[in-house]
């Protein structure tokens, strides 16, 4: 596949731009030097490479050109025309509005200009994004790689200045997994890229595994070692809840509370009521001798005599009694009442401590009874066992979770050991192929040597190792070669070098597959800043050269200051078919979008 | 007491207690000797208890009453 014209609705914006089959530039020269407000970057050299990849179909993000400034390019309607590898043409149509609509024509001839044709003159009209990409493939008719989109690969056939900083690992890979470019990097080189992918895949698995064991193990308080632990814990639980509920099984309130009942109001109730009444009598008895006591009336034996005497005057005839009888009832009234009054007292005061024991002794046994019957023995002594048997029913339910979670996790762990297993096996294949190399990674590597070789005369390599986490890791570098010792420099750090290891790459890469249908171009932004004149010149015919013997289509964008000199410092200008754009800073007029700067 | 007197109270004279007692015995056969003095007090005032052993006495002379130390009461005796 190649690129054949770039054109738009609105050629007097944007020019098309015919490529050739070959070699091409995209050139911007400085045709005011000497005016220092003007440069001759900000041209549009790199904004066409992003032009490309956008009608070859790549994702608008906001931060392309076309998205940033949408109101400039909206009514742009932008069309590719690629060289098919069977020798057709095909024209894609691509709007900025409508930018996930695309069109398809397949035709014979190049350099067709289809911005007027009817939308039922497409082969293909408005097909979705996704579906727009399918069919593209379809075209395309790829045979290497074909298990991925072209998508896949075209980042390093289109390579902008973000690409140089890693031969193998383009700009859109940075952001991404490995396993998104090296099977398919792997397979461009020969390798079995299912294998590179089932390590990938592996990995991935026991990453989920171990992720998902971790998960378990914060919510498990048990080592593994203490399986057999929980097992007996469990057990012992369990005999504990047989022998809880056939307590509560047994228990019978009915009885039980009946015979408290029973005793509590036929014994105790009838004996505290009877020492109740017998101390009220006791007390009453007392307070009462008390108050005799008090209403103290002494014995007067003058005032009994003049009592009697008076009687007798008075009621001589009615007189029945004696002086002496008169004397003894006094006695009995004033002396001896008070004395037996008292020792009366004593004794009911010892009767009413007596008494106030025993009730007291009553009033406990009766409290205890109470209690028995409320709380203590049947009540309280269920809701206890019924609170023991829940707990115990819980503690089972999460001594048996945590069996559970172990048996998880040391199902996850054998799991994790047969990943690892697979893992070792697959990451022997991998070493074992790489070691074995294959007849394409052998042809693109000695290319790619003789490359570099041919345009900076150092050794570089191109190989494939395995890094220490057994991932295959894609290397090219700078090599010194002493006796027997190859060691890396550090030559590849400089952003020169790193640039046309990428080229070498590149180029290796489509001398390869010059021959299937695969791409056939490849685009380098600037590739030419910087680097070395008379390595300009080398370059620059190794690689018109490749185009002509392997059938490459090469596209460069450069500036004047670019351009190669000979030995006597004499600017080397490219042919005028070559350049198949020219930009200058002259202006809107010279710009890729004739339009002010944005 | 008996013999009336220039400054004789006559509401607590011995034979209006007396008087008073005779009532009450008429009325209750058995009296506890607290509840007669408390009656007569009840009836008379505090002052009353002075003469109330004399009015006890009078009526034991005259046969009318007896002491039953056991029961602490007064008996009246009806004849």
């Amino acid at each position: 596949m190649k690129l054949s014209r770039i054109y738009s609705n609105k050629e007097e914006i944007f020019n098309s731009i015919q490529f050739n089959d070959g070699f091409n530039v995209v050139f911007a020269e400085i045709k005011h030097p000497k005016d220092k407000t003007k440069d001759s970057h900000n041209l549009g050299k790199s904004l066409l490479i992003e032009l490309i990849d956008f009608m070859l179909l790549k994702k608008t993000l906001t931060s392309h050109f076309l998205k940033k400034h949408y109101d400039l390019f909206r009514e742009f309607e932008f069309f590719l025309e690629i060289k098919l590898n069977n020798g057709k043409y095909l024209t894609i149509k691509r709007s900025v509005e409508r930018s996930s609509k695309i069109s398809f024509k397949l035709h014979d001839d190049k350099y067709q200009n289809f911005s007027n044709l009817n939308d039922s003159e497409w082969s293909i009209n408005n097909e979705p994004f996704l579906k727009a990409i399918e069919k593209l493939d379809l075209y395309l008719g790829f045979d290497v790689c074909s298990e991925w989109s072209f998508r896949k690969g075209i980042g390093y056939f289109l390579r902008t200045q973000k690409d140089y900083q890693d031969v193998f690992q383009i700009s859109k890979f940075q952001s991404g997994e490995h396993k998104e470019w090296k099977p398919y990097l792997g397979r461009l080189l020969g390798f079995n890229d299912k294998l590179i992918s089932e390590k990938y895949e592996l990995e991935k698995d026991k990453e989920k595994l171990e992720n998902f064991k971790k998960g378990i193990e914060e919510k498990l308080y048990n080592k593994r070692e203490d399986y057999d632990k929980l097992q007996s814990l469990i057990k012992f639980k369990e005999s504990e809840i047989k022998e809880i509920s056939s307590k509560i099984d047994k228990f019978d309130f009915h009885e039980r509370e009946v015979s408290i009942n029973t005793n509590l109001v036929e014994k105790v109730e009838k004996e505290i009521s009877e020492f109740n009444n017998q101390l009220y009598n006791i007390k009453y008895d007392i307070e009462k001798i008390n108050d005799s006591l008090d209403r103290k009336i002494n014995f007067d034996l003058e005032r009994i005599k003049k009592t009697f005497e008076e009687v007798e005057i008075s009621f001589n005839e009615k007189i029945i009694k004696e002086y002496e009888d008169l004397l003894e009832f006094n006695k009995q009234i004033l002396t001896q009442r008070q004395k037996d009054l008292k020792k009366r007292l004593n004794e009911l005061n010892l009767e009413k401590e007596s008494v106030l024991t025993k009730l007291k002794n009553l009033n406990m046994i009766r409290e205890k009874n109470l209690e028995t019957l409320r709380k203590k023995d049947s009540f309280d002594k269920f809701k206890e066992y019924q609170k023991e048997l829940s707990k115990t029913e819980g503690e089972i339910q999460g001594f048996k979770n945590q069996l559970e979670n172990l048996n998880k996790v040391i199902a996850i762990e054998n799991e994790i050991e047969q990943k690892e297993k697979e893992l070792e096996t697959v990451e022997k294949q991998i070493e074992r192929c790489i070691n074995q190399g294959t007849e394409i990674a052998e042809r693109v590597k000695e290319r790619f040597t003789k490359i570099i070789k041919s345009v900076l005369f150092k050794q570089a390599l191109l190989h494939l190792r395995i890094n220490g986490e057994g991932n295959v890791e894609f290397v090219a570098d700078f090599y010194k070669i002493s006796g027997e010792k190859i060691e890396p420099t550090s030559e590849s750090e400089g952003f020169t070098h790193k640039k046309l290891l990428c080229a070498a790459f590149d180029l290796a890469i489509l001398i390869e597959y010059s021959n299937n249908s695969y791409f056939r171009f490849v685009y380098h932004d600037g590739i030419l800043e910087a680097v070395d004149p008379r390595k300009k010149i080398i370059y620059l015919d190794l690689v018109k050269e490749y185009c002509k013997t392997y059938n490459i289509q090469y596209i460069l964008t450069a500036i004047d200051s670019d351009l190669p000199r000979d030995e006597n410092d004499n600017l080397i200008y490219f042919n005028e078919s070559e350049i198949i754009c020219k930009l200058s800073d002259e202006g809107n007029n010279g710009r890729l979008f004739k339009m002010d700067l944005f | 007491m008996l013999i009336p007197q220039k400054h004789m109270n006559l509401e607590l004279s011995t034979i209006r207690v007396t008087s008073v007692l005779i009532e009450l015995f008429k009325k209750n056969k058995i009296v506890s000797y607290d509840f007669t003095l408390k009656y007569l007090e009840s009836i008379l005032g505090r002052k009353a208890r002075y003469v109330f052993i004399d009015s006890l006495n009078i009526l034991f002379l005259m046969g009318k009453v007896e002491y039953d130390i056991k029961k602490d009461s007064i008996i009246y005796i009806e004849k």
